[in-house]
């Protein structure tokens, strides 16, 4: 390693750490004075981007370019305020999540409309093409270093801005305390869109800039994004020093670290460095307001739980569940007399989804921790069933430390180990996770399952991002699942007896004072409880039951990829969890049945279902805030 | 005389330059009502998160049965028996009367690591917390949702959770604040009515209620205590008379 070359990568580090600045800052502005969780905002990244490159193309001015993309983006910045965020700033983080979750749907979505599914190549302007010599020896591309001194400008000047003009106090003020620069009669409303907006253009202006140095297509704003969620939660959310300080150490290890580590570490080191922050910080390295209050709003979406709801009631609930599980039943009979055998594939997809947002219900419903990394714990359990197959398949035994495993097909050992490592999995996300709360939770579950699908994305003997092929389904004693009905029948009774399990135990000791915590943590802590152990193993146990999704997800689909692990992955439980209506248990399977046919016939209609699904799911969530099954329950409870 | 349960000896607490409680020694005795009064800022709130655990002491120590729990934080103290009623009530808003009250029964009962029966289901834990909701006047409400009672039934609720814990020492920030009269009144019945069984430190501005309940009073006066006593001996405590009683002398006699 040459001094020159080190340098040269120190500036690539700096080059994309100012990057993901302009990214963060407006990011973290929006959440840490709106209280706003925008995910949409990768997607002003990737406008600024689409508009800077066609506008290039067409005008060949990269100013009128760069001009154009920041108000394009602002503008939709704007709208995306007016029309949506606006509604959700006293809402949980639960419906922006959902909300800006549809709009990245939509954004995308219309990108590919309107450019295609290939990636755009955007030329270096010629004023800033060729490399200057910064040291003997060192040439250094002139457009990169025009990005850091861009970067580094604008954030000088929103420093001055911040820190020294009047708006600027506002803008802190408003940081550190909503409501009260509220109550000193300052317009709020302007000065959320002016935020909203300068953050957009601020993203469109990396976009633009990102460019020539990687491809421009539909998606770069996601990977952008959980970057810059990174940088926010290890700064300090709605701190600009801290979103400054943490894009530059972040940028340089994500730089440095593909130099000097192993690529498989090299990929989540970024991650390991956000896990360490947290552990020892549990509010990020320059919190800007002292601890944000950890109790959330209660989100609109739960329903009282079964227990509580009158006697008639709970026989209409009784009789909408035992009638789903019976129809449930019938669909093997149903597909083999209709010779349809996809039908019996959509169920038995819905069945495993099913078991994935029961799982998430149990610890978002009840226990109020919305984790949005949830795919992570079923990724694991499907990677160790195939894992385990694939060692028997080429006779290379498995080595973990000192034990030694030959690998296997068998279900009797295969399930038990899969499900325990995805249940080892949750303890040591949620070891570290539940030391945060509210925001940083979601943020940082997110995170760690984004490291896990980085790893499982690494080339590997597993496949890398290609997945990894499973030769045959698990073998058990006496049941063949070979045989597709079979498997549906006893994914079928695993789920009917997690939900019979779960509504046991969120009425049990435990889940009473689980749900305590979620009313109301202090109270309960208050009366000596160590409230941290039951969130734990709350966590833990929903890890289990995510394990038994991802056994049989394994086993349905032959195949695991990243993308079982990925964060859309996630999303998608999530909705599916809203849908059906959280903590209500029962719900989880009719959100993954009401999602998956929806999926289903709007993707047999058109190729860009998204763009229709998105919308959907923002309207939903703006209108309907108990979801579907909520609807059945009723107004539990409360007379 | 009954023995002293809980003692703070040479309690400091300082927020920066302002000392809040200043050189503090106080001596609770059992099953016994002590009250703490005092001018707007005197530091009765303070002392009393002292108390519970809330705040951890500049200096001094503070020994509950002998033992020394300084460094004990709130949930700590609760595990021991001191039990701390908020001045902001804090219940569980999406829970019923009884379940609010069967959790912290529960939670007397040892730890919660049980996942199949019902608390609701269970004999003593039913019968505890209808006893205890009938002692606090809520046996009507016990379905109903936390969030939808009244301020004043909050405040009894909230007491409903703490004696549901079985106490040894209940420590109570205004237990009247916001009441209207009649609600007050019965509180003060209430009260009236736990003295016997249970320790009470009790802070209140309503002086009726601190002369009627308290036997022992100590009055607070920029952090420091100015003078302790009972009902009597402060009443005709000329130093008390003059730093803070003054105008409502003639309300007490």
């Amino acid at each position: 390693m040459t001094l020159p070359l080190l340098i040269e990568q120190m500036l690539n580090g700096l080059q994309s750490g100012v990057m993901l600045f302009l990214i963060a800052s407006g990011l973290t502005l929006v959440l840490g004075i709106m209280n706003f969780v925008n995910l949409a905002h990768g997607s002003f990244y990737m406008i600024g981007a689409f508009t800077a490159v066609s506008l290039q193309l067409w005008t060949g001015s990269f100013v009128v370019a760069a001009v154009g993309a920041c108000v394009c983006a602002a503008v939709a910045g704007l709208a995306v305020e007016y029309v949506c965020a606006r509604r959700l700033y006293a809402r949980s983080h639960l419906d922006q999540v959902l909300v800006t979750f549809g709009l990245i749907y939509l954004f995308n979505e219309s990108m590919r409309l309107i450019f295609g599914p290939q990636p755009l190549a955007s030329p270096i302007p010629p004023l800033l093409n060729g490399s200057v010599t910064l040291l003997p020896g060192l040439q250094y591309p002139l457009f990169r270093l025009t990005v850091i001194g861009v970067g580094l400008v604008v954030a000088a000047g929103m420093s001055f801005v911040v820190m020294r003009t009047r708006l600027g106090m506002l803008i802190r003020a408003g940081a550190s305390d909503r409501g009260m620069i509220a109550v000193l009669g300052v317009n709020i409303t302007w000065l959320y869109s002016l935020v909203f907006a300068f953050g957009a253009a601020l993203a469109a202006l990396a976009g633009l800039m990102s460019g020539p140095l990687y491809s421009v297509n539909v998606g770069m704003g996601e990977n952008i994004l959980i970057m810059a969620l990174v940088v926010i939660v290890v700064g300090g959310i709605g701190s600009l020093k801290g979103a400054f300080y943490a894009a530059i150490v972040i940028g340089l290890i994500d730089t440095l670290g593909r130099l000097f580590l192993p690529s498989a570490i090299a990929t989540i080191a970024i991650y390991i460095f956000m896990a360490g922050v947290l552990f020892v910080r549990p509010q990020g390295l320059f919190a800007a307001s002292a601890p944000p209050q950890v109790e959330a709003r209660d989100n609109g979406n739960r329903v009282t739980i079964l227990w509580s709801l009158s006697k008639s009631r709970q026989r209409v609930t009784a009789s909408v569940v035992g009638l789903c599980m019976i129809a449930l039943a019938l669909v093997p009979t149903l597909s083999a007399w209709l010779d349809d055998p996809f039908l019996l594939r959509l169920f038995l997809r819905i069945v495993i989804f099913a078991l994935m947002v029961l799982s998430l219900d149990l610890v978002a419903g009840f226990g109020g921790l919305v984790s949005f990394g949830h795919a992570a714990f079923v990724g694991t359990g499907a990677y160790a069933v195939a894992i385990l197959g694939w060692h028997l398949d080429h006779g290379e035994p498995l080595a973990l430390g000192p034990i030694v495993l030959a690998g296997t097909h068998d279900a009797l050992v295969a399930w038990p180990l899969a499900i325990a490592s995805a249940a080892a999995m949750a303890l040591a996300i949620g070891a570290i996770a539940l030391r945060t709360s509210g925001l940083y939770f979601i943020m940082s579950t997110l995170a760690f399952a984004q490291m896990l699908f980085y790893l499982a994305s690494t080339p590997s003997i597993y496949g890398g991002e290609d997945g990894l092929q499973i030769s045959q389904r698990s073998t058990l004693p006496f049941i063949d699942l070979g045989n597709r009905p079979t498997l549906y029948y006893l994914a079928l009774g695993l789920l009917a007896l997690c939900l019979l399990l779960c509504w046991r135990l969120v009425n049990s000791r435990f889940g009473m004072i689980v749900q305590a915590c979620r009313q109301n943590e202090r109270r309960v802590r208050a009366l000596g409880v160590r409230t941290y152990l039951y969130k734990l193993l709350l966590f833990v146990i929903s890890g289990v039951i995510a394990g038994v999704a991802g056994v049989l997800l394994a086993n349905a689909e032959l195949l695991v990829s990243p993308a079982d692990l990925s964060w859309t992955r996630s999303g998608s439980i999530l909705i599916m969890a809203i849908f059906g209506g959280l903590g209500t248990l029962f719900g989880s399977v009719v959100g993954a049945g009401t999602y998956l046919m929806l999926e289903f016939s709007l993707s047999e209609w058109t190729q860009h279902w998204q763009i229709v699904f998105g919308p959907m799911l923002i309207v939903f969530v703006l209108l309907a805030r108990r979801g579907l099954f909520g609807l059945v329950l009723g107004r539990g409870g409360s007379t | 005389m009954t023995t002293t349960i809980l003692e703070a000896t040479g309690l400091i607490k300082r927020f920066g330059g302002l000392t809040a409680t200043d050189d503090v020694t106080l001596a609770i005795r059992e099953l016994t009502c002590h009250a703490l009064i005092g001018p707007n800022g005197a530091g009765k709130t303070t002392l009393l998160s002292q108390l519970s655990g809330e705040l951890r002491p500049t200096a001094g120590r503070i020994h509950f049965e002998g033992r020394d729990v300084t460094s004990a934080d709130l949930g700590g103290r609760a595990r021991l028996g001191i039990l701390r009623s908020f001045q902001i009530t804090s219940v569980c808003d999406d829970y019923s009367v009884f379940d609010n009250v069967v959790v912290a029964a529960q939670i007397r009962e040892g730890h919660g690591f049980r996942f199949w029966q019902a608390p609701r289901g269970v004999r003593a834990l039913a019968d505890t917390t209808r006893s205890v909701l009938e002692r606090t006047g809520l046996a009507d409400f016990g379905d109903v949702p936390a969030g939808v009672l009244s301020h004043g039934q909050r405040r009894q609720l909230e007491l409903a959770i703490a004696l549901a814990m079985q106490p040894r020492v209940l420590l109570l920030d205004e237990p009247m604040a916001g009441m209207g009269p009649a609600e007050a009144e019965r509180m003060i019945e209430l009260l009236g009515s736990l003295r016997a069984e249970y320790t009470i430190v009790l802070v209140e501005h309503d002086m009726d209620a601190v002369f009627n309940l308290a036997d022992t009073v100590s009055v607070l006066v920029g952090g420091r205590l100015v003078a302790s006593g009972t009902p009597q001996e402060i009443r005709s405590n000329a130093s008390v008379r003059e730093a803070y009683l003054g105008h409502e002398q003639e309300d007490v006699a």
